[in-house]
This record gives structure tokens, sequence and C-alpha cells, in this order.
């Protein structure tokens, strides 16, 4: 067993109930998610896992209030959050963050790093404007940067340096839960395992809830404590990761498994 | 190498030209109705009606008033107007084009609907209609010429707003509830500000020709003011006393229009930082080098010796992004080609079917496609060899097929083209084909559009259209990143097949160490343009040579590595296009390097078990670890504590 660090407050840092998205009206209805339940216990780290089109990203716009919910429930600890209304995006930008897939889109490339990071600390009461300075270099320290970057632009950054930015934004609110989605699919391989690397390490010394949506089964099983498999919207199979690899019940998750890509030691 | 700290389109003439004309015509509206305005006013009844002459260069007027002191001084009023017109059309149509970006999806709609509609109005139409509303006169010109002007300005911003606001750093930002207002201010109008400036600049330029027109059509500006537009009016009608009368202002329009139409076409090359174009080609130190005789007796698909790959840099230098490439490929064989973005991996493969664009220019000290050089051919023969003899599979097969044509034609036009089919035979062998791809129902899939097939389909359809023409190999550059893992090991279980049993040789280019060398026997490494192992797919993968390869090989987390070990990061970052350093390019992230590594770049060399790296400490046994332990195991050992290594040089 893993050890995971204890945070205060009860109950689940993300419970999701038969939540159902439907894109367009009538004849061009779309369900893009059917009525999928999970949940994250504070401090752990649920992996989901599916192929393009699967549902799996609008499951993230969904809990961050930027898809049309259709039915169900979405709690970040223990409220009930709805409504797609600024003060509601507020409110829930206060408890969940999202890291998204492309840094080079995800960065407005004509704002300093440091105005970037500090953006979101308008959120946060116990950080005086004067402080913040100061908290914009205590988060980039968190994700390995350099404090002096943030004078920077994000053109002057690589993939690598600029996800981790990303994350340091996403950190700045202090959130229980982060999502990231697919967040190393846009970068070289050998940088990967940086951002990796550190997306477990905040995890567990911050005692962070962590949804990590990836199509790569092999990442997913690094970082995740249990795995959700999506397919056609739906959750097809939910296990803890060693068992959902190793003793897969469902046919989808096995045709996964068989198609990953193994080095030949042959 | 000459170094130029600026982009060279500054000094070009056209643009020195253009800059002289509008800072001569700005300086004249300050001046010109302070020197010439009481001369322009000067009327004189006995020299009126003048035609060109040394007193009065442009004649005179009815009233015998100097027509160039009244061009010269009516230079203030004509580009007051037109600069007031461009800044109201930029004043309308921007907020017009930005707004509805932050609002609701229906007032997007409607608004881009009201612009649409606007735009189909002529321009001058729409200005004359204002212009006849407000009253005829300079006010009304500008108020009619700027509203004119506003939809197409609307548009515009309203394309580039909408690139913006897709972005994700605007979804992060509302995420915080960022209020509509800042949205605009922090997030979306720097972004798109450049271009609409540049755009307000060369509309100065249309404002004052069509301001002109106005005046020309005399529903501009009126007597007793003045502009150039107006004095073409009235030069028109003596045009056969005094031709200059009417010539002399309308050169002023031209050079004023021209002026800020150049202006702004020359910031936008600035802006977008397009370099200059070489004057020459890139220096070249590549010997031709004769052919090997193939073992086998029949010419190798592939030998390639020496291939380098160079484009222009900003700086007016050259950037080699494939160095000294050798690639041999016998017939049947199968070779993969990784390396991360940059390494030169695809360009390798776009030299040799001869699609480098320019200004990119290769050279090579042998190129051979099935024994024949494809640059020793005429045009036709060329497209010929390398049609035939090899097929190109990208990484999305959109840009492969024509949207509007039926799959199946399109297979079909390449049997007719390159192997003299009839019609019908050429469709029969289409479907033949679609079927060897294992597309389900061939002959009904053949008559579907590309649009109809999902992305593992098409990439199947493309590589069946690259095997119309019976190749000798396939080259296949990330033909699986876009698709699903699942649909990954269709297409690349396709390739294996084709190679098993038609002896298709395949070159495989993927940024992914396990699907290479699950379909390759051969395996070359690429790191910043240069080739720094070549290995079997089972030596690679048993224990690489090259740091790199180490590296890699550790870096990404496979369905067996220990969740709770870190992953083995390779320090810093590839070097970008131009940065390659003197020495191995790999040095300034190898826990192996010494002082050699960052001064003598390694050569390619062969070792013991056939292989070949690039390093200078590859082969020795203290770099690679003993037999012991896995090969993820050592490697992580090696790069993570550099120290122990210390006494290998």
């Amino acid at each position: 067993m893993r050890s995971h660090v204890n945070v205060e407050g009860p109950g689940t840092a993300l419970d999701v109930r038969d939540l159902t998205v439907v894109y367009g009206h009538g004849r061009h209805a779309h369900t893009a998610v059917d009525e999928v339940s999970l949940s994250i216990e504070p401090g752990r780290v649920l992996g989901l896992v599916g192929e393009s089109g699967s549902g799996k990203s609008t499951v993230a716009r969904a809990v961050m209030g930027l898809a049309p919910v259709a039915a169900g429930t979405i709690a970040i600890g223990d409220t009930v959050v709805g409504g797609r209304g600024r003060s509601a995006r507020r409110q829930r930008a206060r408890q969940v963050q999202l890291v998204f897939q492309d840094p080079f889109s995800s960065l407005n490339p004509r704002m300093r790093v440091g105005d970037i990071v500090a953006e979101p600390l308008a959120l946060r009461t116990d950080v005086a404007p004067a402080d913040r300075r100061e908290e914009v270099a205590a988060l980039l320290g968190m994700v390995n940067l350099d404090p002096a970057h943030a004078q920077r632009l994000p053109g002057q950054l690589s993939g690598g340096q600029r996800q981790r930015v990303a994350i340091a934004r996403a950190l700045a609110v202090r959130p229980r839960l982060v999502i990231a989605d697919e967040v190393t699919s846009a970068l070289d391989v050998s940088v990967q395992a940086h951002v990796l690397n550190l997306l477990r390490h905040i995890q567990r010394t911050q005692g962070l809830a962590l949804l990590f949506i990836s199509h790569n089964l092999a990442t997913v099983r690094y970082l995740a404590d249990d795995i959700a498999v999506m397919r056609q919207g739906r959750i097809v199979e939910q296990a803890p990761a060693e068992e959902l690899v190793t003793a897969p019940s469902h046919t989808y998750t096995r045709a996964l498994l068989d198609a990953v890509p193994a080095l030949r030691t042959a | 190498m000459a170094r130029r700290s600026r982009p060279a389109r500054w000094t070009h003439p056209v643009v020195v030209l253009a800059a002289l004309v509008l800072v001569g015509l700005a300086v004249l509206a300050v001046i010109g109705p302070i020197l010439w305005g009481g001369q322009a006013e000067q009327t004189d009844v006995l020299s009126a009606s003048q035609g060109a002459s040394g007193a009065h260069p442009f004649g005179t007027d009815t009233l015998g008033r100097d027509l160039l002191a009244r061009t010269l001084a009516g230079t203030r009023l004509s580009l007051l107007l037109a600069v007031t017109a461009a800044v109201l059309g930029m004043a309308l149509g921007i907020p017009l084009g930005v707004v509805p970006a932050v609002l609701g999806p229906r007032w997007r709609r409607l608004v881009a609907g009201a612009i649409g509609a606007a735009i189909a109005l002529p321009g001058l139409l729409l200005a004359l209609f204002v212009n006849t509303v407000i009253g005829i006169g300079a006010a009304g010109a500008v108020l009619g010429i700027g509203v004119a002007n506003a939809p197409t300005i609307a548009r515009l911003a309203q394309t580039l707003t909408a690139g913006v606001a897709a972005k994700d750093y605007v979804a992060a930002s509302r995420m915080l509830g960022t209020s509509r207002l800042t949205l605009l201010r922090r997030h979306i109008l720097p972004n798109v500000a450049e271009p609409l400036i540049l755009t307000g600049t060369m509309s100065v330029g249309w404002c004052l020709l069509e301001i002109s027109a106005l005046s020309f059509l005399g529903l501009g500006v009126r007597p007793p003011d003045y502009d150039w537009g107006s004095l073409l009016k009235e030069g028109l009608e003596s045009i056969y006393v005094n031709p200059m009368g009417a010539l002399g202002p309308g050169l002023f329009v031209i050079a004023g229009g021209l002026g800020f139409a150049l202006l702004g076409e020359a910031l936008s090359g600035v802006v977008a930082g397009t370099p200059p174009p070489p004057s020459s080609p890139p220096p070249s130190d590549i010997q031709a080098r004769a052919a090997v005789p193939s073992v086998a007796g029949a010419p190798p698909v592939l030998d390639i010796q020496g291939l380098t790959v160079r484009f222009p840099t900003a700086d007016g230098g050259w950037a080699t992004v494939v160095d000294d490439v050798d690639l041999r490929l016998e017939e049947g064989q199968t070779l993969g080609i990784v390396g991360e973005s940059g390494s030169g991996k695809t360009m390798t493969v776009r030299a040799i079917a001869q699609l480098v664009d320019h200004p990119g220019h290769v050279d090579a000290a042998r190129m051979l496609v099935a024994g024949t050089d494809p640059r020793d051919l005429a045009p036709g023969e060329r497209r010929a060899l390398l049609g035939t003899r090899l097929a190109m599979v990208s990484q999305d097969p959109l840009t492969a097929l024509n949207p509007a044509l039926r799959v199946g034609g399109q297979l079909a036009e390449v049997g007719r083209v390159h192997a003299g089919m009839g019609r019908g035979r050429a469709w029969e062998a289409a479907v033949a084909q679609l079927e060897r791809v294992h597309l389900d129902d061939p002959a009904r899939r053949a008559r579907q559009f590309p649009h109809e097939y999902s992305g593992g389909m098409r990439q199947r359809a493309v590589v069946g259209m690259g095997l119309m023409a019976q190749p000798s190999a396939i080259l296949a550059d990330e033909p699986t990143t876009a698709l699903d893992v699942t649909v990954q090991q269709q297409v690349l279980g396709l390739l294996s097949e084709l190679n098993r049993e038609d002896g298709t040789a395949i070159v495989l280019i993927s940024h992914d160490l396990a699907v290479v060398t699950d379909l390759c026997d051969r395996v070359a490494v690429m790191y910043a343009g240069r080739v720094v192992e070549e290995a079997t797919a089972a030596q690679l993968v048993a224990g690489p040579a090259h740091p790199y390869s180490q590296a890699l090989l550790a870096a990404v987390p496979g369905m067996d590595t220990d969740v709770e070990a870190e992953l083995v990061a390779i320090p810093g970052r590839p070097p970008g296009l131009g940065e390659v350093p003197q020495g191995c390019a790999f040095a300034p992230r190898c826990p192996l390097a010494q002082d050699r590594c960052r001064e003598d770049r390694p050569p390619l060399v062969t070792l013991g078990d056939g292989r070949q790296a690039a390093c200078w400490f590859a082969g020795e046994d203290a770099v690679l670890g003993s037999s012991t332990g896995s090969p993820r195991r050592r490697v992580s050992s090696d790069l993570t504590e550099p120290a122990q290594n210390g006494g290998l040089s």
C-alpha cells in the first residue's frame, strides 16, 4: 500500500453521481457523457483512461462548469456545485483547478509568467495584493522553476517549463482537487518524466486529490491509485490500479491493455 | 557567417521609399498650408486657366490660383480626412468584432450575421448613402467612408478574436470567474492588437483613395475648401488644356495610397518575423561518394550517405536540421527512426522523397533510390521513380486524401498514372487494394468519401493508396500518432503484415521507442539532426549504447515500471534550431559528459556487436554496466549517480 498524507475535512474530494452531458438539441443531440459516477477520496489519484471521443475530457469540463450538465450531481468537498454563472465558477475555482493538455495554448503569450501565476490569486482572501509576488515565487519554486522566470514571457520557455507554469497556476488557489487532462501528451518524451515526477511529488506532499486523464495506460498506471476506463461516454470498469492492469474484468480493458506497445526484449 | 541584428526587411528599397514618401507627406501636411496657403487662395484673373509653366508647374485654375500651391496646401485636409475616416472605421469595427466573443452564442451569431450582411453591401454605395443622409460635405464623406470600412475591420477582428477566444488560457481565466471586461482587456485585446493596428495603417490608404473619389464625384469636400480629390475633379474639366492640373493631384493621391499600403505590408512582414530570403546556397563541403555494391545483387531500396538539410535562419545564417545522416535499406527490411520533435527524423524522410520545401537546402554525398539518384532525373521521371518506388504515409491521413473525391477514385488514379491501367481495371485494383488493407466491404467503401471513414480506416486507405504502384518501400512518418491505441495496433499490424507477406521494406518514424521496436528489425536513434545510435531492436531494448538512447528508454513509463520509483528525467531540453553545440549535441544533458564531449563531436562508429553509436564512451563496459539487473534499473543508476562514473575519461 502507498502512504498518503492525510488531509482534514470530511467526505470525498470529488463525488460525481450519474453525470450526463448532452451537447446540441433535438435531432442533433449528442450524449457525450452517459450516467457516469466516480469519486476521489482526499489525497488519492484517480486515473481516467479512454480513447478519443470516449468523453473523458467532457467529464473534466463538466466538473469545471464548462459543459452543459443534463442530469446528475457533482459534489466537490461536501458542497454540491452547479450553475455556470460567474459567481458559481469563482466558488468552484477555489476548490478545483484544471491543467490543460497543450501548454502552448494554455498560457497567454502576452503575459509574463509571474502575472499568469498570479491571476488566480485574486480568488484568495488570505494573500494581500502586496504579498502576491512572494506567493508567485513560492509557487514557481514548488514546480522547480527559478523565481526569476516570473519576468519571462511563455515564448521564452520550453514545453516542459510551460507545463510547469500551468501547474503552478493551478496550485495558486490551494485547490483540494486538480484535474490533469492529458498534460504530458503534447510534451517531448525526454521532458514528460519531469512533469510526471513533479505532479506526483506535489500530489503527495500537498495531499491533493488528483483526477489524471490520459489515453496512455502506462502513464495512468504509474500515477493512479485507482483507474476508471471510459468508452463511448460510459465507465466500463473501475478498480484499484494494479488490479485493473493485472486482472482486467471487462473485455474492452483487456483490449486496451493488449494494444499498449511494449518494448520487445526477445 | 554574416550576422545581422535585424531582418533585412527594414532596409528593403521599397520600404525605404514608402517611408520617405509618408514622412514627406506628413511634413507637407504640417507646413503646407503655412507656406503655400496664401498663394493657394490668391486669385489672379489675368493668368487664369494656364497650362504648366515655370511659374506654375501644375498650371492655374479658372480663378488663376496656382495649382501646385493648392495641391501642396491641400495635403493637410486630404490626410486629415483619410486618417479620421480610418480611425472611425476602426472605432466602429473593432468593438463590433471583438465584444461578441465574450457574450453568449446567440449574440455572437447575431452580430456575425449583421457583419456578413454589411460586408455584402458595396462599400462606396454605403458611403454614398450615409453621405446623402448626413448631408454632402467633408463630414459626410468621412462618416460615410468610416462606416463603409467598419464591416471589413469588424470581420477581421471577429476572425482574430475567435481564434484567441478558443485558446485554453481564455478558458482558464473564465474558470476563475474573471469578468468579461477583464477577459477582453487582459487576454483577448493584447493578442489581436497587432494585426488590427497593421490593418488600420493600411486602411488609411484605402480611405485616402475613397475620400478622394467622393470629392472627385463632388460628394466630398466642397468649395471653398479643397483636397486632392476636388482638385483632381477641377483639373479633369480642363485636362485637354492643362494635363498637369489633373495629373498633379492624382500623383499625390497615388503616392499617399501606395505609401500606407506598402508600410502596412512591411510592418506585417516584420511582425511575422519572416526571415529574409537567402542570397546564396549554404557552403557545402560534402563530396560525392560512389555507391557501394549491394550484397544481395539488386540495388538497395535506399542508399543515402551524408544527407544534410539546412534552413536559413532569421539572422542570415543557416541552421542544420539534418546533419550527415547515412541510411541504407535493403529490400524487405524494416528500419525505425526514433527521435523527439526537432531531431530531424521527419526532414530526413522528406529529403529522400524530394519534399523539402524552399528555402530548405538538401545536400547528400550519395542519394540512391532503387539504384537511381532522383536528383539526376527530369522532373517527370523523378516523380515516376519516387511515386512508384516509395509510398509516403503521414501522420494526418486527411492531408493525403482529397475530401471532395471518392476514396476508390483516388486509389484508382495512382494505378492509372503510375501503372498505366485503364479506368475499369484501375477501379478493380483499387477495390482489391482496400481489401488488402482489411477494410470491410471494400466495394462499398471505395464509393465513399474520406469523411465517411474513421481515422484508422483513412490511414489504412492511405497505406492502400501507397501500395497501388507496388512500391519497394513504405515511408511512414508517425502513422499512428493521431490514432487511438487500439487502432494504432491495427495499423502497425497491417504494416508488419505487408512487410512479411509482400516483402515491402518499411521505414517507420516515431517518437515512441516501443512502437518502433515492436515493428522494426533495426532502429536508428536521432538527436539534434544526427543519428546517435543504430542497432537492432533487440540490442536497443536489451541495453542501448548511447546515453541518450538509455535515457529515452528509462524516461518513458511502461506497463512494468516500478510505480514507487521516480521516473528518470533527462535534465535540460533538446537544442533548438541553430542552437546545436559544437561538440556532442547531447553533452549539456548527459551525466557522463567530459570536456572532450563538449569540444569534439563523436563520430558514429561501429562497435564490436555490429551496432553503431556516436559516443566517446560507447562500448566501454563500465558505461553500459554489467549484465546484472534490468536495463531500466541499470540506466537509472547511471544517470542519477554520475559521480560513480567519474573515472571513465
